[in-house]
């Protein structure tokens, strides 16, 4: 656990006012140790296309609630921000399709 | 007519007793009933020889208690003796354990009583009340007792418990005697089916109703009300209580904001959803019961709301706390032994003698006795113009007569069955082949998404598609509903497939959708497909991905995620991992050292984040606050709450003011040159009229700050009253907060100051007394003596003495008697 999480990666939008600075990416090794690490109780945001991850990314509405990108298609949820993020899709336009587990 | 209606609710309504089939109608058993035998240990030896007597008779060689089991344990099982005591039955013992039998072997004892009197069956004779059955005396507080009390004497019927509403008196500590009875499983296979009897209708002077208009209320509207009501809740995703277990009235304002349509019958409808199962143990709907319960007919849907309400009715507590909880059972089932529409009160009297008032609980009337007075009958007038009317079970007309002043006056309340009613009845003859009605598709799928529906046509699968709509205008004949992405999202996410959707619009609309229409539909439903958001996963992170792909190879039940990543349906965690919960309460990993956080551990990915966002990494397990990015709003709301969880020891509170102040949530601290005017009695000079004008800003009870430009004035003024003001200002530790206080305030005076405290925000440095009670009832005192600073927010009465409400700066509620204070600053 020695360093910072990643900064995004290039051609992503600057992050805006009133937000995380930096998500990290596919594939950061940030502070980790070696054996590996189980996170319970997550919420992932999968999409079928790369290309709306990266505009939930840019979008300062739901960039706050992304922890971390996890693949191209992959993101996991700010824990304890399921609820939020559901709320904030909803205002932004989008209809996500809600499961309770995998 | 059961199909597809969850067995719970088949349960419920069984046991609640409402059953609006033909009293001969088919059921199929689904419970199973209990032996006689295991009942016969809990009876004493009189009890065991009325049943004896009933099962072996003419076996006078058992005198023993064992014996007597014995020989009635041999009865019950030889097919022989079984047909004996079948033929001893009376014909209403006959026609009441048929009905047990029909209902599965259990039955709410209610509901028998109800078929004796709907089939006119006097009751059998009244047994002396000193009987006892399962050790308890009989008492004459239930009228309708009679009717099932020789049956449970002699084993017939079994009760649910010993704490029975049949058997005998009630004891303080029978908390909630059941009303449920059952029957020997092997008695009920040997009963034959009784003769067949009609409903013996009460004869009235029915009057003719041709000229009054149709009833606006129908099945279908309790139908369509309670499915809306149903999809605001799915929109909100829960219900909220208070603490007392009562509905949020906020939260149902909210939801009638929603549905206008809805507002005044949306507790109602809310009660009905929680009693149909409709909401999970945490307040959430429960997609699978909704799910089948609309996978059911409209009748088993209707009668599943009809009898949640009768449960909902029962639990109301305080609110019916003055009905009686059998009001609604009995009155419905009274109800169709109305002839026809007839005036109110003469109906009403006419139920009430041959049925209601067997239904009392609270009444001391003897089921055979002449009632000196019936029950009140303004229960069931309420109810009747109330919640029967709502849910279409009965319809209250008021005639009027012109009189001379034009004025319309009330001569006359008819009851008639309301339209409910009627059509259970219908499509209980319609599905014995008896009744065939014209199947039409009752929606129009209208070009611009407006959906008309004809009320009447309406069927289960319309019903399924208006949940993908939503309600635009709902009248007596038709409705108007709307096709928006909203709506078809909540349908779509609370079960219900596009397909499916697609082809209920095809079958159950007159006129087919468009193509725009449907290539719409699939456009939104294609939407839903592009993000997918899964909670409670588990998530698996590897230092390599050779690592990560070294374990896929060995587990399949992992999916590889981006690099390093791999999702598990598993739970079980090897010990040697690292393991972060995230839905359970956080390790408090964190705490503040002066502007620096100490991080214990590697941190959670939360806390990772929270530190990536905010600050510095300056040495092993150290991070020194980035003021510039907490500045730039990186610590929102969100992630501050979730910093606080992680937190040992509280939150900077000068930090905690910055970053408001940055954010815009406080205005910025205000720097002004200013004078000061300063005497331990300055509040009481503050009232003398020369100086009052100038002494309008108190910073406390000593001082005061002086408006720059009028410094000069009040130097005038102070010499006109011959006072020399020094220059030495009393601050900091110095000044004792003993000597801040002003004493000896009268209880009038104290009030306006915290009145004007509490208006201008201000905290106040109080010396007091705690109020002391002296037992529960007893008289206040003074108590002990505290000194703290308040922060007041109201003054209350308690009879006609003030205290005031306030929270101590550590968020301790206070509630301090006025009166009993002793020394008062405002800070």
């Amino acid at each position: 656990m020695s360093s910072k999480p990643s900064k995004a990666k290039a051609g992503a939008a600057p992050a805006p006012q009133g937000t995380p600075k930096a998500t990290p990416q596919a594939g950061a090794t940030p502070e980790r140790t070696s054996p590996p690490s189980a996170h319970v109780g997550l919420t992932l945001l999968e999409v079928a296309d790369p290309a709306d991850l990266r505009a939930l990314e840019a979008d300062p509405r739901i960039r706050p609630f992304l922890v971390r990108i996890l693949s191209e298609r992959h993101a996991a949820v700010l824990p304890g921000s399921h609820t939020a993020l559901l709320e904030a899709l909803k205002k932004a336009g989008h209809t996500p399709k809600v499961q309770a587990k995998v | 007519m059961n199909e597809g209606i969850p067995s719970e609710l088949l349960e419920a309504l069984r046991s609640m007793g409402v059953d609006y089939g033909a009293p001969d109608g088919p059921r199929a058993p689904t419970a199973l009933p209990p032996k006689l035998d295991s009942w016969l240990e809990r009876m004493d030896a009189t009890h065991v020889g009325y049943v004896l007597k009933r099962f072996v008779s003419g076996d006078k060689a058992a005198t023993s208690k064992a014996a007597r089991i014995g020989a009635i344990t041999r009865a019950i099982s030889s097919k022989a003796q079984l047909d004996k005591v079948i033929a001893g039955l009376s014909p209403l013992e006959h026609r009441l354990l048929w009905q047990v039998k029909q209902a599965g072997g259990m039955l709410d004892g209610w509901q028998l009583v109800a078929v004796a009197l709907m089939l006119n069956m006097d009751p059998p004779e009244r047994l002396s009340t000193s009987t006892q059955i399962y050790g308890r005396p009989l008492s004459d507080e239930l009228p309708g007792r009679g009717y099932l009390v020789g049956m449970l004497r002699d084993g017939l019927l079994l009760p649910a418990s010993t704490s029975t509403l049949w058997s005998g008196r009630s004891y303080y500590y029978d908390s909630d005697p059941t009303s449920v009875v059952w029957a020997d499983k092997r008695l009920l296979e040997a009963l034959p089916d009784p003769p067949k009897r009609e409903w013996v209708k009460v004869q009235l002077n029915t009057v003719d109703v041709q000229h009054i208009p149709a009833s606006t209320r129908t099945q279908f509207h309790v139908l369509l009300e309670l499915t809306e009501t149903f999809k605001l809740v799915l929109e909100e995703g829960q219900m909220i209580f208070n603490k007392d277990g009562s509905l949020n009235k906020a939260y149902i304002k909210r939801l009638a904001k929603k549905r206008p349509a809805l507002e005044g019958t949306l507790t109602l409808y809310l009660g009905l959803t929680l009693y149909l199962g409709l909401m999970n143990d945490a307040d959430r709907p429960d997609l699978n019961v909704w799910s089948s319960f609309r996978a059911s007919a409209l009748t088993d849907r209707y009668e599943a709301v009809l009898a949640a309400y009768i449960g909902f009715y029962g639990q109301s507590g305080h609110t019916y706390a003055t009905r009686d909880p059998q009001a609604p059972l009995a009155l419905t089932q009274a109800l169709r032994l109305l002839s026809g529409p007839a005036s109110l009160d003469a109906a009403l009297d006419a139920l009430n003698r041959r049925f209601l008032r067997y239904f009392s609980t609270s009444t001391s009337h003897g089921w055979n006795q002449k009632p000196s007075s019936l029950p009140s009958t303004d229960a069931y007038k309420a109810l009747l113009e109330g919640d029967f009317a709502l849910l279409a079970l009965a319809d209250v007309v008021t005639l009027g007569a012109k009189t001379g002043a034009g004025k319309t006056e009330v001569s006359q309340k008819i009851l008639r069955l309301g339209a409910g009613m009627q059509w259970l009845e219908r499509e209980t003859r319609r599905d014995a082949g008896v009744v065939k009605t014209l199947v039409k598709p009752p929606l129009v799928v209208q070009p611009n998404f407006e959906v008309m529906v004809f009320l009447e046509l309406l069927n289960a699968e319309a019903l399924t598609a208006l949940e993908a709509m939503d309600l635009v205008r709902l009248d007596a004949q038709t409705a108007t509903y709307s096709l928006t992405r909203g709506s078809v999202y909540r349908a779509l996410e609370s079960g219900l497939t596009l397909e499916n959707l697609l082809a209920l619009l095809q079958t159950q609309s007159s006129l087919p959708p468009s193509g725009a229409i449907v290539s719409t539909l699939k456009d939104w439903g294609g939407r839903r497909d592009r993000i997918t958001v899964t909670g409670g996963v588990t998530l698996l992170e590897f230092s390599s991905r050779a690592d990560r792909d070294a374990r896929l190879e060995t587990h399949r039940v992992l999916t590889a995620v981006g690099e390093t990543y791999a999702l598990t349906g598993g739970k079980t965690i090897p010990k040697d991992w690292v393991s972060y919960r995230y839905d359970a309460a956080p390790e408090r990993s964190l705490r503040f050292s002066g502007n620096d956080l100490l991080l214990e551990g590697p941190g959670d990915w939360l806390v990772q984040d929270l530190l990536s966002s905010f600050a510095t990494k300056t040495a092993l397990g150290r991070y020194t606050l980035e003021m510039d990015a907490l500045r730039a709003g990186k610590l929102t709301p969100e992630r501050k709450v979730a910093l606080e969880g992680r937190l040992k020891g509280p939150f900077p509170r000068a930090l905690n003011t910055l970053i408001d102040v940055w954010n815009g949530k406080q205005k910025p601290p205000a720097l002004v040159p200013t004078t000061l005017f300063q005497h331990p009695q300055a509040m009481f000079l503050a009232e003398h009229p020369r100086l009052k004008p100038f002494l309008s800003q108190p910073l406390n009870a000593t001082t005061y700050a002086l408006d720059t430009a009028k410094v000069k004035d009040f130097q005038k003024v102070l010499a006109e009253l011959h006072i020399s003001p020094g220059t030495a200002l009393e601050t900091g530790p110095a000044q004792s907060v003993q000597s801040t206080l002003l004493e000896n305030i009268p209880t009038r005076k104290l009030r306006e100051l915290i009145e004007d405290a509490i208006g201008a925000g201000r905290t106040l440095e109080l010396k007091y007394h705690e109020e002391k009670y002296a037992g529960g009832w007893g008289p206040k005192t003074q108590g002990k003596l505290r000194r703290e600073k308040i922060i007041p927010s109201s003054v209350v009465y308690e009879a006609s003495t003030p205290y005031f409400v306030g929270k101590t700066e550590d968020g301790d509620s206070r509630r301090v008697r006025i009166g009993y204070i002793q020394g008062i600053a405002v800070i």
